[in-house]
């Protein structure tokens, strides 16, 4: 089934053409790595189809309702108050119930149980990506775009995002991570795409 | 109550009712000007902020002249009653609410809006998480919309009328006093005036400070 898709989109800075990707899909239970230096597009092509952006052409067709669709910056952002209030916040704004025992198999996956009662703004950049990744995940997203997020990560913490990322697959989830270099082997699934100055050539076998 | 006190009362009425009601209107339209896009919404920035700096006796004019007897609003009789000086106050600092506050809601990080739009589902949770964030620089946009007011007089003056008790301010007031050469009572009022306004903001700076310390 497929969640997210898009045609020839392009996006324009000035006369600069920053992206050019011809045709993406993205299908439940389906990992997807988007590989590319800095500055090939990677943030610009994740902000577009998690409808921050839009682009200059084409267009992106979701097959689920845009809340299950959520977006985590390299630069998460923690609102003012605890790492609770942060953590509750998508749940409660999607009006879903709380299942305290994923809540608390996050915590400790990720490694943020001892931060529950922090000031959000006092955190490291590592414990934030670390908040913020929970604080997405906890709203049982159906497709789930992650810049960056290995960038402040430990090995453990990686491992066990990885794990939760692979039981979320299992579950119909549809993820896109973008990272410098390929994760080390194994630890996430699915395909590898690169992108290289805004062009990325998508892989037959990757659609559905 | 004596001339002084009623002077007080009302300055802060009229004050503080103009003050909430730039907050009612001037908050969402902060929030829609900064969330949003839409077509004109620069044309609409641009003369927001060249309304800063309208004089109040032109404010004080264009009501009036909305207001006056044989206007189409006439027939409400609002002229030269608090109401009126609501209402010339309140278009006389709205733009100062929306500007301020629209630019504490864009000063935020570009993070914030995105966690938001992503995490927030409803436009109303969007608007209503970033005031939370930004509520240093929109409790400074209240407070200086209600400088603002508290110490104009062009409004006051036009389109209350100065009438003792009931649409005399402190600052038509001081104006009228110095006018009789009565400048004790003028000098105490302008104490007042000063201190009230000095009040307001060292509140609110030992309240920010106390958030943030907490």
């Amino acid at each position: 089934m497929e969640l997210l898709a898009a045609r020839d989109l392009q996006k324009r800075y000035g006369d600069r053409l920053a992206l050019d990707v011809e045709r993406l899909s993205l299908c439940a239970g389906t990992q997807t790595v988007l590989v590319g230096a800095n500055g090939s597009g990677k943030t610009t092509l994740l902000r577009i189809l998690g409808g921050l952006d839009r682009p200059s052409q084409g267009r992106v067709v979701r097959g689920c309702d845009p809340a299950s669709l959520i977006f985590v910056g390299q630069r998460p952002y923690l609102f003012l108050g605890t790492v609770s209030k942060n953590l509750l916040y998508g749940i409660r704004a999607r009006r879903q119930s709380l299942d305290p025992v994923e809540l608390d198999r996050i915590s400790r996956d990720l490694d943020i149980c001892h931060l529950l009662g922090r000031d959000g703004q006092t955190l490291s950049s590592g414990e934030r990506q670390r908040v913020a990744l929970a604080r997405a995940l906890l709203c049982r997203p159906r497709v789930l775009l992650l810049d960056e997020p290995l960038a402040h990560l430990d090995e453990r913490s990686r491992e066990s995002l990885a794990d939760e990322l692979s039981r979320r697959q299992q579950e119909g989830m549809a993820m896109m991570l973008s990272a410098h270099q390929p994760p080390e082997d194994g630890l996430f699934g699915g395909e590898v795409v690169r992108i290289e100055n805004g062009v990325m050539p998508w892989p037959r076998t990757t659609t559905s | 109550m004596t001339p002084l006190g009623s002077a007080v009362t009302i300055s802060l009425t009229t004050a503080l009712c103009a003050s909430a009601l730039c907050a009612l209107v001037g908050i969402p339209v902060a929030c829609l000007l900064a969330i949003r896009d839409f077509v004109g919404k620069r044309v609409v920035l641009r003369a927001l902020e060249a309304l800063l700096a309208i004089p109040t006796v032109v404010v004080g004019l264009g009501v009036y002249a909305l207001i006056r007897r044989d206007s189409w609003m006439g027939g409400l009789e609002l002229l030269f009653t608090p109401q009126a000086i609501i209402i010339g106050q309140f278009v006389l600092a709205l733009p100062i609410m929306v500007v301020f506050c629209h630019s504490a809601l864009t000063s935020l990080e570009r993070e914030a809006l995105d966690t938001a739009r992503t995490l927030g589902v409803s436009w109303g949770r969007i608007a209503r998480t970033l005031v939370s964030e930004a509520r240093f620089g929109i409790v400074a946009a209240f407070t200086a919309t209600f400088g603002r007011v508290i110490g104009e007089v062009g409004v006051a003056m036009m389109l209350g009328g100065n009438i003792a008790g009931y649409t005399r301010t402190m600052t038509t007031a001081i104006a009228l006093e110095t006018a009789k050469g009565e400048f004790g009572l003028a000098l105490w009022l302008g104490g007042i005036l000063v201190a009230i306004a000095l009040g307001v903001n060292l509140t609110v700076g030992l309240l920010r400070g106390a958030e943030r310390v907490a």
